[in-house]
């Protein structure tokens, strides 16, 4: 999400968050054309305009109706595509499995693969600044491109670590999370990482950023830690820091603390999405209230999570697409139309 | 037409060695008899319906050890109170169901038995420290309600389950087994299943069963209920033989020629093995009505004659001299009609087309040559006009007739080729839309309220469908799954499907790539990000090893073997009419087309699974069903040509079933009726069987010509005689079959009413077109015949009498 954008969420009254949520199952969105089958992995909200997700098989669709209906849109590539960042209205970036990078400058009427400089997987792409933008994946990849993902540089890390998400809460400022508890910060706009002590070797799935100083990470076993200085010391929110087998939580325990995969701050507060049907609520960035999806969605994932300043979206399995709005967090799997 | 004197050597013949032909008959019928009984059995062999040199069977013989029978059989257990994760003893239910079919139904293929209770149904669990791939039910069944919960989550977080064995609503799962096709003991496992669904049924537990298995053991149980329809419909025609002739010669004589061909037709089935389904048990009803029409037709020309000559050995003589042309072009007609169907290259039909052929002609024995001699036998009959001039059905007869004479006359004449080119129009029209394959989806044999089809319902609506289509993945080499382009295309065809599917028939789809991907999932922490393929042979081959070193050898054969060369991709039906059939393979073609290059590692063979199956037959019935009408045509054409010496005289004595095939087909379309593998060899021989009515109608007409000379009046004296016969036979042997229509079983039912379309097609087809045609036409090879005629009677110095057999309105002169 980009920067400008950013911003807008994060001064925003989230009114949803203040009535609190209430979870809804509305029947099947239908609208001409083929169903949403594939797996979804990436959300996010072209500033104030249309919302895009991206999923398995080359998947991206677009909703102008903040995800209630959707339009499958067509991209050149068959590849599972991970994550999806609009540095404006116009210019925007996929980037997926084996290197897999698009880019679009029309608003994302039309996606062109581009030129990667990396064979592995990018799980998450992040604007830093209008075209400035990072994505990261396994092998400690990390790339960087500064004319809105036309072209690319690599700037992969000597540690081979599988990065999962970053964040970019100002220009100079950002984030990067992955396994072994890894957090990563930059103040120089990418020029250099410092890695923080997070103080778990838990996989982390996600990390989001309010400002420079609050931020959150989630990971395995229903873990969010948080942040009030920058990513230089975190709190244990929820779960613990320390890794845990099956037979040690018990069967309750592990169906309670799933993995959570995706964080997306709101106001002072967050949404976290995770797996097992868990929808995390905080309206003061600290105490978190767990929604559970209801029916027969009760169990599913979800694995991205994008919020704005009237609502939310998630995105998960089997196209699975929520929307939470004021006053409710309904459930809508969209039917979007034929490219 | 055959020389008379042929045919008077041969009636002279059988009356002088009367003695010594019935010997011979009673001696050929007690050897058939003795195979009838012993040998001749209505089964079902599953192979016998599949066309075995279709490349969709030949792949399914292939590889059906590898991934499963198509004869699957389905049992659900429903919780309509409440869902399956409430109670421990529901999973105690699925166990002890799933355990009963492995250990003591016959038939299983105990490779193919799945369930939730199942080792084989595997589950990956992950947590800090580690990845175990275990069953399902891991660490044991179900006893507690974390037990339950734990169950739950299992569930829900493994591919392949929801939607598949237990419904996205909670509230049912299903057992699944399948059967060998060559093991197979279908009322032994009926009895079983229906011991198990008593047993495991309560309050809190509804069980289902559906499955082809299922299916065709229900028709094998309401065999004996068909012998009840038999017996009302023999009974029925005994009843209406009786009100016709008032004799018990008129009654005896047809019902023993009709049971005489049927103990030679099912005897010769039992020589060669030929057994009968019971689903085409129709057909065999058909041929002995054909041995009836034609014993009665005989019986009725034999009265006839009787009565003029008041001589039985005269009368004899006269009578079958001029029906044994007719009588036998249409047995011949009949029985090449049905034996073309040996073209259809499906067992079932070939069997079928061999054994009918042989009791169609096992007619000629028992009518044409046993009626004379049994007629010699019996005292002559008595009173004949007495009991005709009264019937209630000779009084209808006589309204009907002046109809028949009225459409046969004047510029009715033009009228009547008007209205039978229009109807030609209208079957043709109708007739192509019928499509092959079942009209009704997964119902094409029983009541949509039969408990197999409440089941096959449920099943579909609560789970991603009761049917498969089976697409293999052949490797070109040894572990050609190994190369990750193999996967990915295997995923890519998956996908595919799913989104190109237009009919909405397809509930999912499920392969090898399904679960390797959640293995890699589970070796990154669960991370959804990672359910995807991995880039390089090397982490595919350490998923193949994680898989199958955590699972019994043959436990993974449904998806790959163990060679890790050759895959399946499974795709999930809620329903298998024509259209869903048709697409899905055209779907599956155009991917392997369009997206397979010829150096992928791995070749895609199409198509096994009921799916397949059903493919493969539809397209065999299709190719059968054009080619049969062809050779039909063809057949009956040439005898009808060898009869009559003209072309003119084939084509006037083909009308009937020129008109009858097309507007049948249309009222299959209209009725809704399943053009399936059991309806073809109905709707095949539709065209020869009432071949025989054209025949008798026009023979008579040609036979009454040479009186004076004049169509009007021969076809007025055909209608009165001939014409008669045939709308009383058409007429008996439609109130026989009509007890068939409503038989609880649909297809029964469905095809009772086809035959009876059938026949009131050809009867109305023979008398209404025949005789306008004729006196529109007037064909030369009726004056032909009238000169030889002549000629003859000048030759022998034989005093033809001019006397008409009708009565005082069939004076030469008196109709005009």
């Amino acid at each position: 999400m980009g920067q400008e954008q950013r911003r807008r969420v994060n001064v925003c009254e989230l009114r949803w968050l203040a009535l609190g949520l209430v979870i809804a199952v509305l029947p099947v969105h239908a609208m001409a054309g083929a169903r949403i089958v594939e797996n979804l992995f990436g959300v996010i909200r072209a500033g104030t305009g249309p919302v895009f997700t991206v999923g398995q098989f080359g998947a991206a669709y677009r909703s102008d109706d903040g995800g209630v209906s959707w339009v499958a849109q067509k991209t050149p590539t068959t590849e599972d595509l991970f994550s999806v960042d609009f540095g404006d209205a116009e210019h925007g970036v996929i980037v997926g499995r084996s290197g897999v990078v698009l880019t679009t400058g029309d608003g994302g009427s039309t996606w062109e693969a581009r030129k990667s400089p990396v064979v592995h997987n990018l799980f998450a792409v992040r604007f830093a600044g209008p075209k400035h933008v990072f994505a990261v994946g396994d092998w400690g990849t990390v790339i960087e491109s500064s004319d809105s993902g036309a072209s690319w540089k690599d700037r992969t890390l000597d540690e081979d670590v599988v990065l999962t998400s970053l964040s970019w809460p100002t220009p100079g400022f950002g984030v990067i999370a992955g396994e072994f508890g890894t957090v990563l910060v930059s103040h120089d706009a990418g020029a250099s990482w410092q890695k923080q002590t997070t103080g778990t070797d838990k996989t982390l799935f996600g990390v989001d950023f309010r400002d420079e100083k609050t931020g959150w990470i989630v990971g395995m076993d229903g873990f969010i830690g948080g942040t009030q200085d920058g990513g230089v010391s975190w709190q244990a929110q929820r779960g613990s820091f320390e890794m845990q087998a099956l037979e040690t939580l018990g069967v309750m325990d592990a169906i309670q603390n799933p993995g959570f995969y995706d964080v997306a701050a709101a106001g002072k507060g967050a949404v976290v999405v995770g797996d097992l049907g868990h929808v995390l609520v905080s309206r003061d960035g600290v105490n978190w209230q767990v929604r559970r999806l209801p029916g027969e969605r009760s169990l599913s994932w979800m694995r991205g999570v994008a919020a704005w300043s009237d609502g939310a979206l998630v995105v998960g399995a089997g196209g699975l697409a929520i929307v939470l709005d004021d006053p409710e967090l309904k459930i809508r799997k969209a039917v979007p139309a034929a490219p | 037409m055959l020389p008379r004197k042929y045919i008077e050597g041969y009636l002279f013949f059988l009356l002088r060695h009367k003695g010594k032909v019935t010997a011979v008959i009673t001696a050929v019928t007690i050897f058939f008899l003795y195979f009838m009984w012993n040998y001749m059995a209505v089964s079902t062999n599953f192979f016998d319906l599949y066309p075995p040199g279709h490349p969709y069977i030949q792949l399914y013989t292939k590889y059906r050890s590898m991934f499963g029978t198509a004869n699957q059989l389905v049992i659900v257990v429903e919780t309509p109170n409440g869902t399956i994760f409430d109670d421990p003893e529901t999973f105690r239910k699925v166990d002890r169901i799933t355990l009963d079919l492995l250990q003591s139904v016959p038939g299983v293929n105990g490779e193919q038995v799945l369930s939730v209770t199942h080792p084989k149904l595997k589950t990956t669990l992950t947590s800090g420290t580690g990845i175990k791939v275990v069953p399902l039910t891991y660490p044991r069944l179900p006893e507690t309600k974390e037990d339950l919960a734990f169950m739950k989550m299992k569930v829900y977080t493994t591919e392949g389950i929801r939607g598949f064995f237990v419904s996205p609503n909670d509230k049912s799962t299903l057992i699944v087994a399948g059967f060998w096709e060559e093991y197979f003991d279908l009322p032994g496992m009926l009895k079983r299943v229906e011991e198990i669904v008593a047993r495991e049924s309560d309050g809190n537990h509804k069980i289902y069963v559906t499955g082809p298995p299922v299916l065709h053991a229900n028709f094998m149980a309401v065999v004996p209920a068909m012998m009840w329809v038999l017996f009302a419909s023999i009974a029925t025609m005994i009843i209406i033989l009786w009100f016709e002739f008032r004799s018990w010669q008129g009654v005896f004589i047809p019902i023993l020629s009709g049971g005489l061909s049927a103990v030679w037709g099912l005897g010769f089935g039992g020589l060669f093995g030929l057994s009968l389904d019971p689903l085409v048990l129709v057909i065999p009803l058909l041929i002995s009505a054909r041995a009836h029409s034609h014993s009665v037709q005989s019986m009725e020309r034999f009265h006839e004659e009787y009565e003029k000559l008041k001589d039985k050995d005269a009368a004899i003589v006269k009578s079958y001299t001029e029906i044994y042309a007719p009588a036998m072009v249409s047995i011949m007609a009949d029985g090449l009609a049905i034996l073309t169907l040996v073209v259809a290259r499906i067992p079932i039909i070939q069997k079928l087309a061999i054994l009918c052929s042989f009791w169609i002609v096992s007619i000629f024995v028992s009518v044409v040559t046993l009626h004379p001699i049994i007629l010699s036998y019996v005292p002559a009959p008595k009173n004949l006009a007495t009991h005709h001039g009264k019937n209630v059905f000779a009084r209808a007869y006589d309204l009907f007739e002046k109809f028949l004479i009225w459409c046969s006359t004047s510029w009715r004449r033009q009228g009547m080729a008007l209205i039978l080119a229009v109807l030609l129009g209208v079957g043709f029209y109708y007739s192509h839309k019928v499509k092959t394959g079942d009209a009704t989806p997964g119902k094409a044999l029983l009541y949509d309220d039969h408990p197999h089809n409440v089941a096959f319902d449920f099943v579909n609506d609560n789970f991603v469908g009761a049917s498969q289509l089976i697409v293999i993945a052949e490797g070109k080499k040894p572990e050609a799954l190994k190369d990750p382009r193999a996967l990915e295309s295997l995923d890519l065809f998956s996908r595919w499907m799913k989104q190109s599917d237009e009919t909405g028939a397809i509930g999912g789809s499920i392969s090898a790539t399904t679960m390797l991907k959640r293995i890699f999932r589970t070796f990154h922490e669960g991370d959804p990000k990672w359910e995807i393929l991995p880039a390089t042979a090397d982490h595919v081959g350490q998923l193949f090893f994680l898989l199958t070193s955590n699972t019994a050898r043959g436990e993974m054969d449904r998806f790959f073997d163990m060679s890790q060369t050759n895959a399946t991709l499974t795709v999930f039906y809620k329903n298998y009419n024509h259209d869903v059939i048709k697409q899905s393979i055209a779907k599956a073609k155009e991917f392997i087309g369009s997206e397979v290059s010829a150096d992928d590692p791995v070749r895609y063979l199409l198509a096994g699974g009921l799916i397949g199956i059903l493919a493969a037959t539809n397209e065999e019935v299709e190719w059968s069903y054009r080619v049969n009408l062809a050779l039909i045509l063809a057949v009956v054409f040439i005898l009808s040509y060898l009869t009559y010496v003209s072309v003119i005289g084939a084509f006037i004595v083909m009308l009937p079933s020129l008109i009858s095939q097309p507007l049948s087909e249309a009222c299959m379309y209209w009725l809704g009726i399943d053009f399936n593998i059991n309806s073809l060899p109905v709707a095949a021989v539709g065209i020869g069987i009432g071949i025989d009515y054209g025949y008798y109608v026009l023979s008579r007409i040609v036979e009454e010509y040479p009186k004076d000379r004049d169509f009007d009046k021969a076809i007025v004296r055909a209608y009165n005689t001939t014409g008669k016969t045939v709308l009383f036979t058409g007429l008996s042997l439609t109130a026989s079959i009509i007890f068939w229509c409503f038989f609880p079983m649909k297809f029964q039912a469905q095809m009772a009413l086809l035959l009876v379309i059938l026949l009131a097609f050809h009867l109305i087809g023979a008398l209404l077109f025949i005789p306008p045609m004729v006196s529109l036409l007037r064909p030369k090879f009726a004056l032909q015949y009238a000169d030889d005629h002549d000629r003859r009677i000048l030759e022998e110095g034989i005093q033809e009498s001019k006397e008409p057999t009708g009565g005082e309105s069939l004076r030469p002169g008196g109709v005009g």
